[in-house]
């Protein structure tokens, strides 16, 4: 395979980085991708309630099918007439005042599944159907040919970032990443770095040089990383904070995940919910003022999804059930605010489930085109028509 | 290994035995029933306990191993102690109705040992048959000297 001058420069970096032990975030920013967009997906994972989410408060079906854990009226933040978030997303209202924050109704695809296993792995490989193995990141590493451009926030690495023969990398702690040879081969690799060489040879020792001290330049940037916002307290809101560090510092990854659970709200819906959903708001505020005060915020849009919805009508335990089609959010300086798509018909459902509208691989495809610049049909293998919610 | 030539396949195929693939628990470990081993401190300490379902299977509170509905009578009295707090404009979280269900000393399958007496004497509350073998004063004497049911209270948790 021929290589070009990018090419030989981006596989000198990895080179280092399976030579060193770098870790592949900084191997990543040796190609100098600073300056590209980044998106980052919120992943809630448990199926979050739709309907307590984004909430049809002129719909009387709505308050019927949910005497006790229905948002009353007076508590709903009112977006539209007919349409208004959860009181605990009141953070998120001035990114809703700026324009900035977008809702995607009746997210859903063909043939729900109501596993929580086998809904997630469809969202994460963008394959209703199952059939595939990979994760539509991962795929997208595959195609560009960089395993390090997108990475976990977290300890466990979700299928939606699994290619066929890697996996791209989780961080769990950013503090504890450096740039580090093996003990006691510092000197031999000095050495090497070191002999004479002439042609290609000298060519990929200038190279690794010029990549190690950007490297050190982006460790130090991480090291001097000072957040521009309070962020509250808890695991999620910290692994934001490492997200705008390193979108900050310069890593140059594309794409960042970051998960917050707990959504599996069978019993005591507001209880749970509204806990997480403050969770969830607290710390996107604080992410995004964090990422405007750095200059960044241009350059950084979210997505979120659930795995699916949950049941129109409450259950005996004042929760719900495992459902077909949710909400999806975006929030950003790129994002074209409002809702996007029509609220659900609660009187015409589907075994008790709202019927979905708009597949989910047609926000993937806008943010997939819009704003990577990638070719969408690639990733998801097809065209997938979905919300303009790009700016 | 400068000047080696690396494919891309190469390459890919070399970072493979360098990144970390942590696959992610495959195991249904429900949240209610980690939660319940937790407050009733069931779990040794080992961490081992929620995986292993001796500790506490899902036929605790439903009816089949493999949880869901229907419930047994235990698991009734529990969905029936979230509606009624809902009803009443409350949002208690599983751990607090766990503690509200055992501190009303219902006797939920009716075997005369009250919930929270089966849940300290490791036998069953949601069926009749699995019953304590002391008499009830007996029991209950030491349950009390044990501490009684303020030690099944909600545990604290970890901020998400």
């Amino acid at each position: 395979m021929p290589l070009d001058r990018r090419d030989f420069l981006k596989y000198s970096a990895l080179a280092v980085a399976a030579t060193s032990g770098m870790p592949g975030f900084l191997a990543r920013a040796a190609t100098q991708a600073t300056g590209q967009k980044t998106l980052v997906v919120i992943q809630l994972t448990g199926g979050n309630d739709g309907l307590n989410t984004l909430i049809p408060y002129s719909n009387g079906a709505y308050y019927a099918a949910r005497p006790t854990i229905a948002i009353p009226k007076k508590d709903v933040l009112t977006l539209g007439p007919d349409l208004g978030m959860h009181p605990s997303l009141k953070p998120l209202m001035g990114l809703w005042d700026a324009g900035q924050l977008a809702w995607m109704e009746n997210i859903g695809y063909p043939n729900p599944n109501r596993s929580h296993f086998a809904s997630m792995a469809i969202w994460h490989t963008a394959d209703p159907t199952q059939a595939q193995a990979e994760g539509w990141i991962g795929r997208i590493a595959e195609k560009i040919g960089d395993p390090f451009c997108a990475s976990n926030i977290g300890s466990s690495t979700p299928q939606a970032l699994r290619a066929a023969e890697f996996s791209l990398p989780s961080i769990d702690a950013v503090d504890n990443f450096q740039v580090k040879l093996p003990a006691g081969l510092e000197g031999a690799f000095g050495a090497m770095l070191d002999a004479p060489r002439s042609g290609e040879a000298d060519y990929l020792v200038r190279a690794t040089r010029q990549m190690m001290s950007n490297t050190q330049k982006v460790q130090a940037n991480v090291g001097k990383y000072k957040a521009g916002a309070t962020y509250p307290e808890g695991k999620f809101a910290t692994q934001l904070k490492d997200a705008a560090r390193l979108i900050a510092s310069g890593t140059g990854q594309r794409i960042l995940y970051v998960s917050l659970g707990g959504f599996d709200t069978h019993a005591g819906q507001r209880g749970e919910q509204d806990e997480l959903l403050a969770t969830l708001a607290s710390g996107l505020a604080a992410f995004q003022t964090d990422l405007e005060r750095q200059g960044v915020a241009e350059r950084v849009v979210v997505m979120g999804f659930s795995e699916f919805g949950r049941r129109v009508a409450e259950n005996d335990s004042a929760g719900t059930d495992h459902g077909q089609g949710s909400v999806m959010f975006a929030l950003g300086k790129g994002v074209k605010g409002g809702i996007h798509g029509d609220s659900p018909d609660l009187e015409d459902l589907s075994l008790g489930d709202i019927k979905y509208k708009q597949d989910f691989r047609g926000v993937y495809a806008g943010a997939l085109t819009g704003w990577l610049g990638l070719n969408a049909r690639d990733i998801l293998g097809g065209d997938f028509k979905g919300p303009q919610w790009l700016a | 290994m400068v000047g080696l030539r690396f494919t891309e396949k190469h390459v890919l195929g070399g970072l493979i035995a360098l990144l970390v693939l942590t696959a992610p628990a495959a195991l249904a470990l429900p949240k209610y029933r980690l939660q319940a081993i937790t407050q009733f401190h069931l779990d040794d300490g080992s961490g081992l306990a929620a995986l292993d379902r001796r500790v506490m299977s899902c036929s605790y509170c439903h009816v089949k191993e493999s949880g869901g509905a229907p419930w047994n009578p235990f698991g009734e009295a529990i969905r029936a102690t979230f509606k009624a707090n809902a009803e009443a404009g409350g949002k208690a979280k599983f751990p607090e109705i766990l503690s509200i269900l055992l501190k009303s000393e219902q006797d939920a399958d009716g075997d005369t040992y009250p919930d929270a007496l089966e849940v300290w004497a490791k036998t069953l509350p949601g069926d009749a048959e699995s019953k304590p073998t002391e008499p009830l004063e007996t029991v209950q004497a030491e349950f009390e000297a044990a501490g009684g049911v303020g030690q099944f209270g909600p545990q604290e948790t970890e901020k998400k």
